[in-house]
């Protein structure tokens, strides 16, 4: 009897771990370009300088991970000055969310007025100021 | 001082065969079935109706475990169909997922636990409230070796993973996250509930300490909630796995509401208990019958506890779990309780006109649980008061049940002629055992090296039910066991009374 039941048990289980497991490497590809995040330890993806359009250059730092997910600033340039900064996340998490946007409208301003990576973070939100700088700091080394 | 006692039945042919007990053990059978003449079709008809009653809460059981283990399963799957096995592509991402895996798991389990101690009746009639509880504690272990596991696998997996030390990374997420604050408020909170429920601390606390300290979980359960919204990317905004969990806290605490909270509080306006008389029946021990209304939805039967809640200054806030000592009627209700603990002893004051708030009843020490058509009760001390009741509720054919009663000295011998009059009425052998015990055997001296196939020959095929004290009990479960009588017709209640 108990081992009928402990069987059947098993059984269910093992098919449960299976279908999530299945459902996870059908997302692999998916989920590798949406969160590179964490199997990469820290930014190593390529930055690149993409197209020209009307005297103004955009360039795209590094990509820079940490366990609440990954992100990448762009950044446009135009008569050698740096006209606009965006950036992309990747992480999946209100609380990461909520961090980012909160501290980088400000890290844009300061960025945006000093011209440079060399402004101070955000408190509160130190890991977000860390990707956000060091990532912004590749596309301005890129500008050469 | 015993031997006058030795043997006392109504019928003086089994008397006979038990005080020649080595020599003729299985001439008492001879005589009890002789003098019963069960009527074959009576016989099939109630043993079919017991096996099929068995099968099903057999398949409840199935279906109960299956649904635990899923949920367990399911915890790690929406892990791994999150694409939570990439991260085992590196030596931090593996530490770090096996640390949110025990971290799931352990959350799991302790849903399964609340579960388990509300009192939901399916799981009552199909564990009994006293196994619930002891696999409640062996998943409490479970959950709090997994919270701390959680904790330290995680710290280590983010330190590996940022380059940094596991101190480090706990300071670092320390200064940046009130919910991780809160998370390790709540382990702490959890290790501490753990530790102190460890049985041998338990036996040292009062029932309040006791209760107080189980209570503290509910706090840390809140205090871990939002740690496993915020920082986890698994449950997201928008997700399934999200919708899932929160489903998951969610059915758990209206399980404990309803079973917990709700039902009682119905159960005692409905029948509105009031205590009618106190009656003392040996040393220490009270009768005490209740009147109410419309008792037959409680659906209490022989065998049945309840909690009970006598609602006077001194005892309302401490429920008592106590056996049915008599079948219950439509509009009274009778336990008899011996006095052990402080609480107890204020029992015996009670004044009829006493309002009391029941929860129940509980319990699988009923004819519910019976596998088979004959049956052995046996009882020991004031675990006499459950098998007269059982022994009143649950049908048999004449000659097809053995009542065997114990106590160290005749005194306690409770409800001793109540117990006489239902064998003579119902056709159940009696077969009283009085004397200090033989060593660790659970007959008394005059009585060594019996067997309880010694004294009820057809054990093996009946189902056997033995309430009394915990290392007496033990006793007779050790030697059903070597007398060879199926787990599955063994049946004990368990709880300090």
């Amino acid at each position: 009897m108990t081992t009928r039941r402990n069987s059947a048990a098993l059984l269910a289980s093992a098919g449960i771990l299976a279908t999530g497991w299945s459902i996870g490497t059908a997302h692999g590809q998916t989920l590798t370009t949406t969160v590179p995040a964490t199997s990469t330890t820290s930014g190593t993806t390529a930055g690149a300088a993409s197209g020209t359009t009307s005297g103004a250059t955009t360039y795209t730092g590094t990509r820079q991970s940490d366990r609440w997910g990954s992100l990448q600033v762009t950044i446009t340039v135009a008569s050698g000055k740096i006209t606009n900064v965006t950036y992309t996340t990747t992480a999946g998490d209100g609380k990461s969310l909520s961090i980012e946007a909160r501290a980088t409208p400000t890290l844009k301003s300061e960025v945006l007025a000093a011209q440079s990576a060399q402004v101070s973070t955000v408190s509160g939100a130190t890991y977000t100021s860390t990707k956000y700088l060091t990532s912004l700091q590749s596309a301005i080394d890129q500008m050469g | 001082m015993t031997t006058s006692t030795l043997t006392d039945s109504p019928r003086p042919a089994v008397a006979t065969a038990v005080s020649g007990l080595t020599a003729d053990a299985a001439g008492s059978a001879g005589v009890a079935c002789a003098a019963g003449a069960p009527d074959a079709g009576v016989l099939s008809r109630l043993g079919a109706f017991y096996r099929a009653q068995s099968a099903r809460r057999e398949r409840r059981h199935d279906l109960l475990t299956i649904g635990g283990w899923s949920l367990v399963a399911t915890s790690i799957a929406l892990y791994l169909a999150d694409g939570g096995i990439t991260r085992f592509a590196t030596l931090g991402g593996a530490v770090t997922a096996i640390g949110i895996i025990t971290g799931l798991v352990a959350t799991a389990l302790m849903c399964l636990m609340l579960v388990l101690t509300a009192r939901v009746p399916v799981i009552d009639r199909t564990l009994g409230q006293d196994r619930a509880t002891t696999l409640h504690a062996q998943l409490g272990r479970g959950m709090v070796f997994g919270l701390l596991a959680h904790g330290a696998f995680l710290m280590a997996g983010y330190a590996l993973e940022g380059k940094t030390t596991p101190v480090a990374t706990l300071l670092d997420l320390w200064r940046t996250s009130t919910d991780f604050i809160w998370a390790c408020v709540a382990l702490l909170m959890f290790a501490g509930v753990g530790i102190s429920s460890m049985v041998a601390l338990r036996r040292k606390y009062p029932y309040e300490v006791w209760m107080g300290i189980h209570l503290t979980t509910y706090a840390a359960i809140v205090a871990s909630l939002p740690h496993q919204f915020s920082m986890s990317g698994l449950f997201a905004e928008g997700t399934l796995a999200r919708a899932f969990w929160i489903a998951m806290f969610l059915a758990t605490a209206g399980v404990m509401l309803a079973f917990r909270v709700i039902a009682p509080i119905i159960a005692t306006f409905t029948h509105r208990l009031t205590v009618s008389r106190v009656v003392p029946v040996g040393p220490d021990a009270v009768t005490i019958e209740m009147t109410g209304r419309n008792l037959d939805a409680l659906e209490a039967r022989g065998g049945h506890w309840l909690q009970w809640r006598f609602l006077t200054p001194a005892l309302a806030l401490q429920p008592h779990p106590f056996s049915l000592s008599a079948d219950p009627t439509d509009s009274t209700l009778r336990i008899t309780v011996r006095n052990l603990g402080a609480g107890s002893a204020r029992l015996a004051a009670l004044q009829p006109g006493t309002k009391v708030a029941v929860e129940g009843p509980y319990g699988m020490f009923t004819d519910a649980s019976r596998t088979r058509e004959r049956v052995v009760l046996v009882g020991a001390g004031i675990g006499i008061a459950p098998v007269r009741a059982l022994l009143e509720s649950t049908r048999f054919a004449p000659g097809d049940a053995a009542v065997i009663l114990r106590a160290s000295t005749p005194d306690e011998l409770y409800l001793l002629d109540e117990v006489r009059a239902l064998c003579a009425t119902k056709g159940a052998s009696l077969q009283v055992l009085v004397g200090p015990r033989a060593g660790a055997s659970w007959v008394p001296r005059s009585y060594a090296g019996a067997h309880l196939t010694d004294l009820v020959p057809w054990a093996t095929d009946a189902d056997l039910y033995v309430c009394g004290p915990e290392a007496w009990m033990d006793a007779v479960l050790r030697n059903a066991d070597e007398c060879g009588i199926p787990a599955l017709q063994i049946h004990d209640e368990r709880f300090a009374w």
